[in-house]
C-alpha cells in the first residue's frame, strides 16, 4: 500500500480526515489531520512481517513514558489496514537542517546566520535538543537517528522550542548486524562498518555532528580533501579514517569554509568537539555523551551578549562582536553559587580551592545585556534538567546600572545585602536594584534559607576592550 | 471519600473564542480575559454523527421524490401539496447544486447527500458528551476528537496552559474551577444523547451558544434514529476540564461588563457566565481572577460608581443654582431640572466618548424639564377653556390657517415676536386642548400654545412678563422641543457640541418664566 486513504481511524474508532501530505520518506509519509492540531504518520510497507514488528513497537513506543521529552511520540495507534499512528502537528515548526546550511542564493552569510537567531538561539536550541536525547538515554532508549531532517526547532527566532519526530525510531540499544537506520552523514563510524548496532554513543556521534555543524555551518568530517576528492574519499571520511578538519596535528582534511570555529564555539564546545571528533571517532567510549554536550550548550547560551549595532550573539569573552567588530559594551554578569547554611555564619557561600586560593563554586553564570530581560531558568535557579529546566523563574533586565527582577512564576524570592543586614523580596512587580563595578550586589536567595540552595551574585563589567 | 475531581484531571481545549460581529462578519475582540477550567463529567459514547444540514425539508422531500422517480415538477408539487411553482423552483435550485441530473433524476453525489441527511442513514460515530456535574445536564454538546492541551502547574498553584504553535508556544494562566466534594450524577441516557446531537448541530448552524434551542427539541423523543443505536461505551465518566474564558469586550460598555465564552468555540455563552456567577459567591480565587480581569474589585467598582453617581449629582445641583439662584429649589420642577444638570455633566465628563444614548437621554431631560415648568406654570395660571379659540362654530378646526392666525394674534397681544416658528404655527388644535386638561398627557408645543392664549388674558401670566424681556422665547422654546424629538429611534446622531446650546436654552426658558437668575449668555437668542 503506497498510497494513504482519505480517512483513516484509531483503535479506539475515532476518524480522522487526512488533508494534505506534510512529507514523504523512505518508510512512510505525514500527512495533516483535519482539525490541524493533529498529523497522522502512515508507514508504507508490503511485508507482513516488517508491518507487524513494526506495530509492535509503536506501540511499544506509545506505552512508553516519553511525555516530559520533547519528542512528538505517537498519541493513538491507527486501526487495520493502515499501519502508522497519529501525533501532535508540528505547527510552527521547521527542521533543524534550515539553520545549518547558508541558502545558495544568499549573500551575505553572517546576516543570514544572525537573522535565523544567531548563536545564542542556535545554542539554545541545540541544548534543548540534546537535553531532550539525554532524557532519552536516560530511560534506557535510543534515538538511533539524530539528525537536521528529524529535529523540528521553532521557526520563530524568537522561540526556541525542539521536537524529534518519527518516534518510530526510538529503540532500545540493538546489536552489531541489525540493520540500523542512520543519515548518511550523522552515522557513527562503527555503525557505518556495522561493527556496532545503535546505542547512545551512536546518537551522541550524530549529536556531535549536527551540533558542530549547526554552529560552524561545516561538517566535522567534510574538509576540503573530501569536497575535492572523489566519492571514495566521503566514504573514507565519515567512517572515521581520515581526521576531522580541525585536528590539531594533522591538516589532511582541513576546511575552508564554515565559520571560524572560536567565534562560534565556546572553550568547552571546543574541548568537547575535539574529543568527539578526535579520539572519540574511532573510540566510542572516549565520545562525550549528550548530557555533557547539553551542560556545555546550555552553559555556552548563557554567556552570550547582544549586540546593540547587529543584533548578532556573541560570547562575553569576546572584546569586539565577531559579526561587526563593534566593541562589547558594558555588560553584567548573574552567577549562580551555591549558598550551604549548615556551614554556619559567614562561610555558606561555598567555596573549593583554585590554586593557592579559595573562590566561590559556580554553578553557572548568565550574561545580562543592556536593555534585554534575560530569565531565569528552573535549570539555572534549581539545577533541573530536561523541558523542566527550561521553564523561566525571574526575569531579569539590565538598564544601565539599574537591574530589575521579577518573579514569574508565582513565588517570592529573598534578596539579602552583600554585609546579609538587610533584605527584600522578588514578587511579581519590578523591584530594582542598583549595581557598581566592583563592589558586591545584593544577593538573590533561590531557595529556603534553611536548605542547601543556589544564590545569584550579580557583577557589573565595563564595555570596551577591557 | 475521594474527590471526584483533582487537578491532574486532563484538559480538554477546543478553542473558545468570541462570536463575531454580524455587522461586520469579522470576529469580535476582547482587551482583557481570563483563562478558566470548567470541569464536565466526560462520556464516551456511540451517537449520530454531528453535521450542518445542506438541505432543507422541501429540498430533501422533493429531491426524494425524484429519486423515487417522479421526476416532472407538477407531480411532485402535487404530491408534496406544495404549488407546482415552488417544487420548479426547488427542483432548478437541486440541478444547480448537481444534485440532480439533467434527466431529473439524482446524481451520484445528490444520491450520496440524501443517504446522509436521511436520518435513519445517519452515521453513528463513536465520541463523546459532557455533562455537568452539579446538574446532572448534558451540555448540547458533542464531539468526535478530544483536543488536549499541555498544561504546566507554577508554585502558586495557577496552572499555566500551553497554547499557541507548537514552535511558539503560549503560556496562559488559569483557574481551575474544583467542584469539591460530588456524587457522580446518573448516567446519561439515549434520548438525552441524541437531543445534546442535534441541538450541537441546531448550535453550529447558528453559531450560536449552547442553550439555544432546536427546532428538533420540540420533539421529546429521538426522531427517527434508532435509539438502540445509541450507547454509552464507557459505563464511567472521565473527569476533564475543558478550558473557556472570561473576557471585557474591546469595544466595551462603561459597566464594563465581562463575558464568557462558550468552550467548545460556539461564540459567548451567557450559561458558562451564569455558571461562573454562581461559583464566584464560594470561590474568592475564581472572584479575585475576574478581579483581577476587571482592574479593581468588584465592590470597590460598586462604591466607585456610587460616589461618582453622588459628585456628579453635587455638580448638577450646583450647577442648577448657579443659573438660577438657591430659591431654584422651590421650583415644583426642581429634580427635571437637576435632572437635566445630571445628564449635562455626566455628557460633559465623558466629553467625545460619550455615547449616543447618553446624548439622546439629555435632549429628552430638556424636553422634560420644560414641560415641567409648564406644568407647573399650568398650575398656578390653568389655561381653563382657552382652547375653545380654535373650536368655533364658524370655522372647521382643520383650518390650520385660521388656527395659526388664532395663535400668532395672541403670541403677539402676549408681546411675542411673529411669525411663530412653524411647528408651533401649525401645533393641532386637540392637541392645545389635552393642555388645557389637567391629567398631564399633552405635548410641548401644545402646552405652549395654550399657555400663550391664556397669557392673552391674564396680565399676571408669567409668559407677559417673560415676552417683555425676551420677545423671541417661543423660539427658543421651540428649539427645545424640536431638539427632543431626538430621542426618537431613526433620529441623526448627535454631537455633545450640538446638544449643550440646548440646557442653556432650558435655563434661560425656565430663569425667563419663573423669574429666577439671569438669562445666560450662553442662550441661543
Amino acid at each position: 500500500m503506497t498510497s494513504a486513504p482519505r480517512q483513516v481511524t484509531d483503535i479506539n474508532g475515532v476518524r480522522y480526515s487526512l488533508l494534505r501530505q506534510l512529507g514523504r520518506g523512505g518508510q512512510g509519509a505525514v500527512y495533516e489531520v483535519d482539525g490541524g492540531r493533529l498529523a497522522a504518520k502512515i508507514i508504507f510497507d508490503s511485508s507482513a512481517t516488517r508491518r507487524e514488528r513494526l506495530r509492535n513497537q509503536l506501540t511499544q513506543v506509545k506505552r512508553l513514558s516519553l511525555a516530559d521529552l520533547e519528542i512528538a511520540r505517537p498519541i493513538e495507534m491507527l486501526r487495520e489496514p493502515v499501519l502508522g499512528y497519529v501525533m501532535e502537528l508540528l505547527t510552527g515548526m521547521q527542521p533543524l537542517k534550515a539553520l545549518g546550511a547558508v541558502p545558495k542564493d544568499e549573500s551575505s552569510p553572517a546576516a543570514w546566520y544572525i537573522a535565523g537567531g544567531g548563536l545564542r538561539r542556535r545554542l539554545q536550541l541545540l541544548a534543548r535538543s540534546a537535553d531532550a536525547l539525554a532524557g532519552l538515554h536516560g530511560k534506557g532508549l535510543v534515538y538511533s537517528d539524530p539528525s537536521p531532517h528529524n529535529i523540528f526547532v521553532s521557526e520563530s527566532p524568537a522561540a526556541t522550542e525542539v521536537r524529534f519526530i518519527d518516534a518510530d525510531n526510538i529503540h532500545y540499544a540493538s546489536v552489531a548486524g541489525v540493520p540500523a537506520v542512520y543519515t548518511p552523514g550523522y552515522g557513527a563510524p562503527e555503525l557505518v562498518r556495522c561493527r556496532s548496532g545503535v546505542n547512545s554513543l551512536t546518537d551522541a556521534h550524530a549529536f556531535s555532528v549536527l551540533a558542530f555543524q549547526t554552529l560552524s555551518l561545516a561538517h566535522p568530517l567534510i574538509g576540503d580533501a573530501v569536497n575535492d576528492g572523489p566519492p571514495e574519499r566521503e566514504e573514507e571520511a565519515l567512517d572515521g579514517r581520515l581526521p576531522w578538519i580541525d585536528h590539531p596535528t594533522d591538516e589532511t582534511n582541513r576546511a575552508s569554509y564554515g565559520i571560524p570555529r572560536p567565534n562560534v564555539l565556546s572553550r568547552k564546545l571546543l574541548d568537547l568537539a575535539a574529543r568527539a571528533f578526535g579520539a572519540g571517532l574511532r573510540d566510542a567510549a572516549k565520545r562525550p555523551g549528550v548530557s555533557e554536550w547539553a551542560e556545555c550548550l546550555h552553559g555556552a547560551a548563557d554567556a552570550t551578549l547582544s549586540c546593540a549595532s547587529c543584533k548578532g550573539t556573541y560570547y562575553f569573552t569576546e572584546k569586539l562582536c565577531p559579526w561587526c567588530d563593534e566593541p562589547r559594551p558594558a555588560f553584567a554578569t548573574a552567577a549562580f553559587n551555591l549558598w550551604d547554611p549548615s556551614v554556619g555564619a559567614g562561610g555558606e557561600l561555598l567555596q573549593k580551592p583554585v590554586g593557592d586560593r579559595r573562590r566561590a563554586v559556580v554553578a553557572a553564570v548568565l550574561g545580562l545585556t543592556d536593555g534585554e530581560t534575560v530569565s531565569v531558568t528552573q535549570r539555572l535557579a534549581h539545577g533541573r534538567d530536561g523541558a523542566a529546566g527550561a521553564r523561566p523563574v525571574i526575569e531579569l533586565q539590565l538598564s544601565g546600572t539599574r537591574l530589575s527582577l521579577r518573579s514569574v512564576d508565582g513565588g517570592r524570592y529573598r534578596l539579602s545585602s552583600p554585609s546579609g543586614g538587610r533584605g527584600a523580596e522578588v514578587t511579581d512587580r519590578v523591584k530594582e536594584i542598583r549595581l557598581e563595578p566592583g563592589v558586591a550586589s545584593w544577593r538573590l536567595h533561590l531557595g529556603s534559607p534553611d536548605t542547601l540552595h543556589r544564590v545569584v551574585n550579580f557583577e557589573l563589567r565595563p564595555g570596551g576592550a577591557r | 471519600m475521594a474527590l471526584l475531581f483533582k487537578r491532574e484531571a486532563p484538559v480538554l481545549h477546543f478553542g473558545p473564542r468570541l462570536p463575531k460581529d454580524p455587522s461586520t462578519n469579522q470576529r469580535l475582540r476582547w482587551s482583557e480575559r481570563r483563562f478558566v477550567l470548567w470541569p464536565a463529567l466526560m462520556y464516551r459514547v456511540v451517537a449520530p454523527e454531528v453535521r450542518d444540514r445542506e438541505l432543507n425539508v422541501l429540498q430533501k422531500a422533493v429531491l426524494g421524490m425524484c429519486r423515487a422517480g417522479t421526476t416532472n415538477v407538477q407531480r411532485v408539487g402535487e404530491r408534496l401539496h406544495i404549488h407546482a411553482d415552488l417544487a420548479a423552483l426547488i427542483y432548478l435550485e437541486l440541478q444547480e447544486r448537481g444534485l440532480l441530473g439533467s434527466n431529473g433524476l439524482p446524481t451520484e453525489k445528490g444520491r450520496e447527500l440524501f443517504e446522509e441527511e436521511t436520518l435513519d442513514a445517519r452515521r453513528m460515530v463513536t465520541g463523546h458528551v459532557f455533562q455537568d456535574p452539579w446538574s446532572g445536564d448534558l451540555w448540547p454538546r458533542f464531539v468526535e476528537k478530544l483536543d488536549y492541551v499541555e498544561l504546566q502547574q507554577n508554585p502558586n498553584g495557577f496552572p499555566d496552559l500551553v497554547l499557541g504553535s507548537k514552535g511558539k508556544p503560549r503560556r496562559e494562566r488559569a483557574f481551575a474551577v474544583l467542584p469539591g466534594d460530588l456524587a457522580i450524577p446518573p448516567a446519561p441516557g439515549a434520548t438525552d444523547i441524541v437531543r445534546a446531537t442535534r441541538r450541537h448541530r441546531s448550535a453550529l448552524r447558528r453559531s450560536d451558544s449552547y442553550e439555544s434551542a432546536d427546532e428538533d427539541d420540540t420533539f421529546a423523543h429521538g426522531g427517527s434514529v434508532v435509539l438502540e443505536r445509541v450507547s454509552l461505551v464507557d459505563d464511567r465518566p472521565t473527569p476533564v476540564f475543558v478550558t473557556s474564558f472570561m473576557y471585557l469586550p474591546e469595544a466595551g460598555d462603561l459597566a464594563g461588563e465581562w463575558h464568557a465564552c462558550d468552550p467548545f468555540g460556539l461564540g459567548v455563552s451567557p450559561t458558562l457566565r451564569r455558571a461562573l456567577e454562581r461559583e464566584m459567591r464560594s470561590s474568592s480565587g475564581l472572584r479575585s481572577v475576574l478581579e483581577g480581569m476587571i482592574g479593581r474589585s468588584l465592590d470597590e467598582q460598586m462604591q466607585d460608581q456610587q460616589r461618582w453617581a453622588g459628585e456628579i449629582r453635587a455638580m448638577a445641583i450646583n450647577n442648577v443654582e448657579k443659573a438660577l439662584s438657591t430659591s431654584a429649589r422651590d421650583l415644583p420642577q426642581y429634580e427635571d431640572l437637576v435632572a437635566l444638570e445630571y445628564a449635562h455633566v455626566e455628557a460633559e465628563l465623558l466629553g467625545d466618548s460619550c455615547p449616543d444614548h447618553k446624548l439622546r437621554a439629555l435632549v429628552g431631560d430638556a424636553r422634560r424639564a420644560l414641560e415641567a415648568t409648564f406644568g407647573a406654570l399650568f398650575q398656578r395660571h390653568p389655561p381653563r377653556q382657552v382652547w375653545r379659540r380654535v373650536y368655533t362654530d364658524r370655522r372647521p378646526v382643520e383650518d390650520d390657517v385660521y388656527c395659526q392666525g388664532v395663535y400668532e394674534a395672541s403670541a403677539k397681544a402676549v408681546g411675542f415676536h411673529v411669525p411663530l416658528p412653524e411647528a408651533l404655527a401649525r401645533v393641532k388644535p386637540n392637541h392645545v386642548k389635552a393642555a388645557c386638561y389637567p391629567d398631564g398627557n399633552w405635548r410641548l408645543r401644545g402646552a405652549i400654545i395654550a399657555a400663550v392664549l391664556a397669557a392673552r388674558d391674564d396680565r399676571a401670566h408669567p409668559l407677559r412678563r417673560a415676552a417683555a424681556q425676551e420677545p423671541k422665547l417661543l423660539e427658543l422654546l421651540d428649539g427645545v422641543a424640536r431638539a427632543g424629538g431626538a430621542v426618537h429611534a431613526g433620529a441623526e446622531r448627535l454631537s455633545l457640541q450640538s446638544v449643550l446650546p440646548v440646557v442653556a436654552d432650558v435655563h434661560r426658558a425656565v430663569g425667563l418664566l419663573s423669574g429666577l437668575g439671569q438669562p445666560l449668555d450662553s442662550a441661543r437668542i
